[in-house]
């Protein structure tokens, strides 16, 4: 929700505080309305009392002075005897004296006289009406528009001859003496109706504006109603309405007290203010205080978020927490791990770049120091070298795997302490690769060849001496660039071509490693020609010596490619052997055997056909597998090839395969004996009915050297395993007839017959069944051609 | 009990001249029945024949009260005002032509006022409120007031068709009089209906 666990809390702590606040603001206010309006009830009832004191004061007075009056003799003998100027000075004097707004007499007849020459016209009948029927009348009277606090006081001498009445403005001071002898803000208005007229305000007082209108207070007055208290919402206040003695019947005069709740809620406005500064000031220290707090609380956690974060991005991350608390703790230990962590990536990145046996540079630190090299050097003075020890394996096996890892490191010391300027690496087990950037090109050459000097020098390791050649082949950074191997590759490449040469060094022969992604589209324009027939197989006859007959016949394959025609086997089983063509082409190889062997038995012809087996699938168990299933399945009559070097690399599987072979009922024979590594033990341990010695021995016959005694002596060695002995690669009588001397068993040449397609063979097949030597045949056919 | 013997003397003396004239008796009582005393009632009177006052000619003062409440005059009359209290009083009458003041007087002073004018005096006394005496000034013959029963006897009055007028001082009737036509019945007595007010 929130991204800082310090605005977090500090919003929490600020929420609640809030809340809390602004329930104490609710819970006073609502206190302040009940109390004032408790207050302003409280003080309306006092109000109340208060006006009925002044009045009742008030009405005293002018009872009294009326009542006085009326007692006076002279007065009594003026009203009397109709003396109007006394009876009107005695008023003046009255009034003047206790400052009365208005004075009269009412005679029984009705007549009035007063000072206000006005008067008389305006009181009417309910006057003469109010004092007959009560002649010490008291209450508001209305004389015209004016309305006055009135009392009559009737004369009598000693009947009644007329009544005294004397009257106080209303609406003026006793108004304003209520007003301010309230404890709390009021205004006083008075309101009068006169019978079904409406109510209409009587206020003299310019300085006090009527609150309410006749109608506004109609509407919520009930009619002759008690003392009450109204509500005014409008106006925020309250007002209590209190009836008044009226002086005559028919007049229904109120007293309304109206108390505005706004001017008593503003001396609370002023508490609720002050609440909500504190509040307001405790908020701001809240927020500043829960935001130092949790900012101690959160600041070291963020430290530790932010190394996190840069742990993550792979830089060394510390945090510097002090104090001591859980959060220290984990700071203390978050360090402890960054450490580490950074150890281990150190090691990693170590292992990463350096060989685990000796510490050199490995290939990854030496092609990344060769892109470092490229942005600043020439192309052609940047060069690598791969030195490749001499017979490693034959030493590895004499001194062990930890003195030849230390031999390696030692010969990579040796030369890095020579020339610091180079970067010696270990490329593979047993060879070292060197890169640097020559001043020129011709400097560099030079360099490689020193340092291949330097390299194959004796050298002791410990109590042993170790003699070391090592051969190396080397590139620029210019040679080969359009081969899709890199500098080291073509290095390791020019090792091999070095090897081949056998020359101490060489530089990365461009033509002589060729295409290699011609050759990538060879094999796939191959797999398309197995299924289209430009591949088949040709026959070549062997000639059993003995029987005087072909029993048998290698297969070899033959490609007919549309465009490039006859294309010859080693040009493309080496490749099918190194890209892993040569499974399913020596299966395809089989099932074509079998095929040609069938047709054979058809026409009649018993042949054992002859399939060369590459090394490399000898041990490959699916290989051994399939072709077990195609043999059992057409109950075919096979021989397989192969060399003996095939068996070197995994000999128990290799001669696991074959006994397997062997049971099935397959044939085994060992193909070019003598070219290679040939080895007696292997030779032993092959199950083969059959040695095939090289043709090279063969052909070599006739020139009378000793080739002779090691084909005799081979003939010997065959015999005397059990199995038998095959010349291939006769061309000559006299050849055939020299091995039919030595004992050969089986003669395979040109002599005899050419690898031919099925139909040919077929055919020669057909001849000798027909009666005809086919080594006669050939004899004829050689002199005949002679 | 005096006035009794004084009355019954008045009686004795208009029975004597009975014979050219009927006595006529007249009731006065309110409208609701009661008798109603104190009421004066009246003939108009013809050639300058005087009342005959049956009583003395006095208003005492006696216990704060005047004593008789209503008395009945002829024209010219005196009429003494004996204080028999012990303090003193002021005596007044505002009413036109018979305006008078005795001004404090006690019980050794001997105050008379002659009554000249034909109506009524209000009488007060200036010290003590509640003091009210009516004195009613005729200037008939026929003029009598009414007892406690609400009974006045006129005696001698005129044969046929008479106007008789009655007059209280708190009657509820214009100037407190009413005036009638009667026709006295055979017994010679009239009964008139008079509401009052209560006095003030």
């Amino acid at each position: 929700m929130f991204k800082r666990l310090s605005t977090e809390l500090t919003l929490i702590y600020a929420a609640l505080f809030g809340a809390v606040l602004l329930l104490i603001s609710g819970a006073v206010w609502m206190a302040v309305q009940e109390n004032s309006s408790q207050a302003v009830r409280a003080e309306m009832t006092a109000s109340s009392a208060v006006f009925d004191r002044i009045w009742k004061l008030r009405a005293d007075q002018l009872s009294q002075t009326a009542e006085v009056l009326a007692k006076d003799f002279g007065f009594r003998e003026a009203v009397a005897t109709g003396d109007e100027e006394t009876m009107l000075s005695a008023l003046d004097n009255i009034q003047s004296r206790f400052r009365f707004d208005t004075a009269l007499i009412i005679r029984p007849d009705g007549t009035v006289i007063s000072l206000d020459d006005g008067l008389g016209e305006r009181a009417d009948s309910t006057l003469l009406a109010a004092v007959q029927a009560k002649p010490d009348a008291s209450g508001v009277l209305l004389l015209g528009k004016a309305s006055y606090q009135a009392v009559a006081a009737p004369v009598n001498a000693p009947s009644l001859i007329g009544w005294v009445v004397f009257g106080r403005r209303l609406g003026g001071g006793e108004l304003g003496e209520i007003e301010s002898l309230s404890a709390i803000p009021l205004s006083a208005h008075l309101y009068v109706k006169t019978g079904e007229a409406p109510w209409t305000p009587i206020e003299d007082r310019p300085s006090q504006r009527i609150s309410l209108t006749g109608e506004e207070l109609a509407s919520r007055v009930v009619r002759d109603a008690d003392d009450a208290l109204i509500d005014i919402p409008e106006r925020n206040s309250i007002a209590g309405v209190k009836q008044l003695q009226a002086f005559s019947e028919g007049v229904t005069p109120v007293l309304l007290l109206e108390y505005s709740l706004t001017a008593n809620q503003a001396h609370y406005q002023e508490m609720l203010t002050t609440i909500m500064l504190i509040g307001i000031v405790g908020l701001i220290a809240l927020v500043v205080g829960s935001w130092f707090v949790s900012g101690r609380v959160t600041g070291p956690i963020s430290a530790l978020r932010a190394a996190a974060a840069r742990l993550t991005r792979g830089e060394l991350a510390e945090v510097q927490v002090t104090g001591r608390n859980e959060i220290t703790e984990l700071a203390a230990n978050f360090n402890i791990m960054s450490a580490e962590i950074a150890a281990r990536e150190q090691r990693i990145f170590h292992l990463a770049e350096h060989d685990h046996d000796t510490g050199l540079p490995n290939l990854r630190a030496l092609n990344g120091r060769l892109s470092v090299m490229r942005i600043a050097s020439e192309g052609d003075c940047i060069f690598g070298a791969i030195l490749g020890v001499n017979r490693f394996d034959q030493v590895r096996a004499a001194i062990g795997h930890a003195l030849s890892s230390r031999l390696m490191a030692e010969l990579g010391t040796r030369i890095s302490s020579r020339y610091p300027d180079l970067m010696v690496g270990r490329a593979t087990t047993d060879a070292l690769a060197i890169i640097f950037v020559a001043d020129s090109p011709e400097a560099g050459e030079q360099t490689i060849r020193a340092v291949t000097e330097l390299a194959s020098q004796p050298m002791h390791l410990g109590d042993d001496r170790i003699d070391v050649i090592v051969t190396t082949g080397f590139a620029s950074e210019a040679d080969g660039a359009d081969t899709r191997l890199s500098l080291l590759e073509r290095a390791e490449v020019a090792v091999e071509q070095a090897r081949a040469r056998r020359a101490a060094d060489a530089r990365f022969d461009r033509d002589a490693y060729g295409d290699p992604s011609a050759a990538l589209s060879l094999m796939s324009s191959m797999i398309h020609g197995l299924s289209n027939g430009e591949l088949f197989l040709a026959h070549q006859p062997k000639y059993d010596v003995r029987a005087g007959r072909i029993l048998s016949s290698e297969a070899l394959l033959r490609w007919r490619h549309p465009q490039r025609g006859m294309i010859s086997p080693d040009s493309f089983i080496g490749m099918a052997e190194e890209t892993g063509h040569i499974r399913p082409l020596t299966n395809w190889v089989i099932d074509r055997a079998i095929a040609d062997q069938r047709l054979l038995r058809k026409a009649g012809h018993d042949v054992t056909v002859s399939v060369n087996v590459s090394g490399r699938l000898i041990a490959n168990e699916a290989f051994a597998e399939s072709a077990l299933k195609q043999v059992r399945r057409s109950d075919a009559k096979l021989c397989f090839e192969i060399t003996e070097t095939a068996i070197i690399d995994n000999q128990k599987l290799a001669l696991d395969a074959l006994n397997a072979f062997r049971a099935a009922g397959i044939e085994i024979s060992i193909d070019d004996y003598g070219s290679g590594l040939s080895s007696l033990s292997y030779l032993r341990a092959i199950p083969a009915q059959e040695l095939k010695i090289d043709k090279l021995f063969v052909q070599n016959l006739q020139h009378g050297n000793c080739d002779a005694l090691l084909v005799k002596s081979t003939i010997d060695l065959a015999h005397s395993l059990g199995m038998k002995f095959t010349a291939e690669g006769v061309e000559t009588a006299e050849t055939l007839a020299m091995l039919q001397t030595m004992g050969a068993d089986v003669i395979q040449g040109y002599f005899i017959a050419r690898p031919m397609p099925l139909p040919e063979f077929l055919a020669l097949m057909s001849e000798q069944a027909a009666g005809a030597d086919p080594a006669e045949l050939a004899r004829r056919k050689a002199t005949g051609a002679r | 009990m005096s006035v009794r013997l004084l009355l019954s003397a008045v009686f004795a003396i208009c029975l004597s001249t009975q014979a050219w004239a009927d006595d006529l008796v007249v009731r006065v009582t309110t409208s609701d029945g009661r008798p109603v005393a104190d009421a004066v009632v009246m003939l108009p009177g013809s050639g300058g024949q005087k009342l005959v006052a049956s009583g003395k000619l006095e208003v005492a003062q006696k216990n704060k009260q005047f004593t008789p409440f209503v008395l009945v005059v002829p024209v010219g009359a005196v009429v003494g005002f004996p204080n028999l209290d012990k303090f003193r009083h002021h005596v007044y009458s505002f009413s036109k032509g018979n305006k008078f003041e005795l001004e404090l007087f006690g019980r050794e002073d001997k105050r008379v006022v002659t009554f000249n004018a034909v109506g009524i005096a209000a009488i007060g006394c200036n010290i003590h409120d509640q003091m009210v005496a009516f004195i009613r000034v005729v200037d008939t013959p026929w003029a009598e007031k009414t007892a406690a029963d609400g009974a006045a006897t006129l005696r001698s009055i005129p044969v046929g068709k008479i106007r008789l007028s009655v007059w209280h001082p708190y009657a509820k009737a214009s100037d407190q009089t009413v005036t009638q036509d009667v026709t006295p019945n055979a017994s010679g007595a009239v009964t008139i209906v008079l509401d009052i007010a209560s006095p003030k």
